[in-house]
Formats: structure tokens, C-alpha cells, sequence
């Protein structure tokens, strides 16, 4: 199925090519998608449709996101640079209650980097699987990865491949990634400004924070189909419970830590138990 | 009411410094490079960090009443706690986001004004 659709991409995208005016086709040829070959439009366009699939849910989390920036002391301009430059909606979140109330930017500042900890695990998987990008191109991927990226790039590639095997399928992933990243920067981004702008005509009773936190149900359940993702789960979800009074939302990088000891545990149990 | 605020140019050099915070942690091991080796088995362990990170988030949210700051506060009689059950379920046997939202804000609903 996957060898069939990229031959159809080859075809349409080498029409599109033919059919522009020249002085259009060598504008367009230097432009990051126009430029790929056919199998790594191919691939971000399968990393955008597979990021699209949770569109409700980051949408919905965005906005509630959004709302919350919207409410807060921030003026609508800083609440916009906030949701664009920063895109970590757990540290704009955990920021906006100190802004509030008045502590330092160097108090907020850490408060950030500890709510952000996760996503230094996460960093292990960005170097060692797009090491053979150059390196400011890594650093900017990694900064537009964050969780729905991860979760959807990890979900469906768990095994580092090796230089052979990248080139072999024309680095297949790091296309897929740079869609994923794509998607999940547009939706998220939407969600938030709308969240941002409409934020005073909504009023606090209709309770769509917990809106914003069902739809991620949405994500997690189909992530959930074998034993060992189900036991990382569960432990995960114990552990940021019984560690929720720790500062800084230190149960969230607990909770991770749980979760690759069962990850650990699980690859040296036999291989039916996972 | 609050004992001071952040001046404008404060608020601008703290999105400027958490933007900063984002592309350090995100790419941290990005900028140690190969003076880092991860072994294999961590490599290959961390593939359910994002899904732990995500129900990390979400399960607080579910169990523990807004603006709770331990675990004594969790009480089964919490609308959160039933609107997330009804909200699995429903989402577990439709796969459909609609119905998910609509059961579970529901029932959300009827638990808040109820109890």
C-alpha cells in the first residue's frame, strides 16, 4: 500500500513540476517541499495526515490553553508572542499563575525548564534518529517537536534505524517527522489564538477546560493496544497522582521515569509478555 | 491587589527567555551530540515517554478537583472523575470524538449540579 502511493506521488508531482512556467518552477523548485523528491512529499504528507487524525484534540487543548492565556494579567499582544515563540502549552500554563502574581522572571524561567524536563528525554530520540541532519536543522526540528510529535513519531517508528537503512528509504522518517511537526504547530497554533482572542466571551461556568482534558483520552486509548504500553500507562498515570503535590509539576517527569522502567522491564521480559 | 507586577519589558524578555527554555530542553541532547552515547536499551525504552508524559498530564486532571495540590483531596464523589470514566468508555467503544466530548461533559455536567 505505502510502495503504491508513493509511485502516485512521483506521477502527480512530476505534472505539477512540468506544468508551472519555467520562471514559477525555478521559484518554487527552492522551496522546502517543492524541492524534496517525490517519496518525502510523500512522507509529510503522511506525517500531516497522521498529525491531523488528532486534530480535535490538540485543537481542543489549544484552546483551552489559549482561554487560560486570554484570562490571564497578559495583554492580548503578549498572550499572541507568548502562544508563537514559546510553543509549550504545560509552561505557558505553569507560567501564567506566577505572572499573576507578580514573582521574578528568573523564578518563572526555571519553573519553565523543570515543567519542560520531559522533553529532554524526548531529546535522546531527536538526536538518535535525525543524526544525519545537520545540526542547526536538528535544533530546530527538536525546538517544533513536542508531545504529539513524539508520541505519534514513536508510536509508529520505536526502533532507532541505522544509516544504511535511512538512505536505503530515502529518509522516509525525517520527512514524516518535519509533517507531524507541521501539523502540530498549525492546529495548535489555531487553537490557541482563537482560545486568546475569544477568551473574554467565554465565560468560566462552562467548564471547557474539562473539555480540553477528555479529548485527550482521545490520543491515549489508541495508543493503548498492547500489554507493555498499557502497563507504562497505568504506572504513569499512578505515579503522577500520588507525586501531584510535588512543585513544579514534578510528577509529570516522575512519571516518565516510571514509565521507561516498565519500558526497561518489558524488553527484557520474554517476548510474549510484550 | 497583587504585590507587584511584571513591567512590559520584563514580560518581553520572559517570553524571550521561555521560548529560549523550549529549544534547550527540546534539543538538549541535540547540542551534547555525539559526546553522548545513549545506550540501546534506554534508546529503546523511552518510546513510551511521550505516552506516559501525555497521561501524566490527564490523570490528575481526572482524578483530583481543580486547583487540588495533593492526593487526600481526591474523593469519588468528584464530577471529573465520573465525566472521565463515561468519556473512556465511550470513546473506547465508538472511537469517536464527538460522542466522547458530548458524554463526558454531560455527565460532568449532571455531577456538578447534582452533588
Amino acid at each position: 500500500m505505502v510502495a503504491c502511493s508513493i509511485e502516485s506521488g512521483a506521477q502527480r508531482s512530476g505534472f505539477y513540476n512540468e506544468a508551472l512556467p519555467m520562471s514559477l518552477y525555478s521559484l518554487t523548485s527552492k522551496l522546502p517541499y517543492f524541492s524534496w523528491a517525490p517519496p518525502q512529499q510523500q512522507a509529510w504528507r503522511d506525517g500531516l495526515r497522521t498529525m491531523s487524525g488528532s486534530a480535535v484534540t490538540i485543537f481542543s487543548w489549544a484552546l483551552v490553553t489559549g482561554l487560560a492565556m486570554g484570562k490571564s494579567p497578559l495583554s492580548t499582544d503578549q498572550a499572541l508572542a507568548m502562544s508563537l515563540l514559546v510553543f509549550a502549552g504545560t509552561a505557558q500554563l505553569a507560567a501564567l499563575p506566577l505572572i499573576a502574581a507578580g514573582f521574578s522572571v528568573s523564578t518563572i524561567l526555571v519553573t519553565a525548564f523543570v515543567v519542560n524536563l520531559r522533553f529532554i528525554i524526548f531529546s535522546v530520540g531527536v538526536q538518535a534518529h535525525f543524526s544525519h541532519l545537520p545540526y542547526w536543522r536538528r535544533v530546530l526540528l527538536g525546538y517544533f517537536t513536542a508531545d504529539f510529535g513524539n508520541l505519534m513519531f514513536t508510536n509508529r517508528f520505536p526502533e532507532v534505524q541505522t544509516a544504511q537503512e535511512r538512505s536505503a528509504d530515502d529518509y522516509y522518517r525525517t520527512y514524516f517527522m518535519y509533517g507531524l511537526a507541521t501539523g502540530n504547530w498549525t492546529i495548535w497554533q489555531s487553537g490557541s489564538i482563537l482560545g486568546i482572542i475569544f477568551a473574554s466571551q467565554i465565560p468560566d461556568s462552562w467548564g471547557l477546560e474539562f473539555a480540553g482534558t477528555l479529548a485527550l483520552i482521545a490520543v491515549i486509548v489508541p495508543m493503548l493496544d498492547h500489554r507493555a504500553a498499557r502497563w507504562a500507562a497505568l504506572v504513569a498515570a499512578v505515579v503522577a497522582v500520588l507525586a501531584y503535590s510535588l512543585p513544579l509539576k514534578l510528577n509529570l517527569s516522575l512519571a516518565i521515569f516510571a514509565a521507561i522502567l516498565v519500558g526497561i522491564l518489558a524488553d527484557r521480559a520474554p517476548k510474549g509478555v510484550r | 491587589m497583587r504585590p507587584e507586577t511584571l513591567s512590559s519589558l520584563e514580560i518581553t524578555l520572559l517570553i524571550l527567555g521561555m521560548a529560549l527554555v523550549t529549544v534547550l530542553t527540546r534539543s538538549f541532547f541535540v547540542f551534547l551530540g555525539d559526546r553522548v552515547r545513549v545506550p540501546e536499551l534506554i534508546l529503546r525504552s523511552i518510546c513510551y515517554a511521550p505516552l506516559a508524559a501525555i497521561v501524566g498530564i490527564l490523570a490528575p486532571e481526572l482524578l483530583l478537583p481543580a486547583g487540588a495540590s495533593e492526593i487526600s483531596q481526591l474523593d469519588w464523589k468528584l464530577p471529573n472523575i465520573w465525566g472521565g470514566i463515561a468519556a473512556f468508555g465511550v470513546y473506547y467503544w465508538t472511537r469517536k470524538m464527538l460522542p466522547t466530548l458530548l458524554v463526558g461533559m454531560a455527565v460532568f455536567s449532571l455531577m456538578r449540579h447534582w452533588i
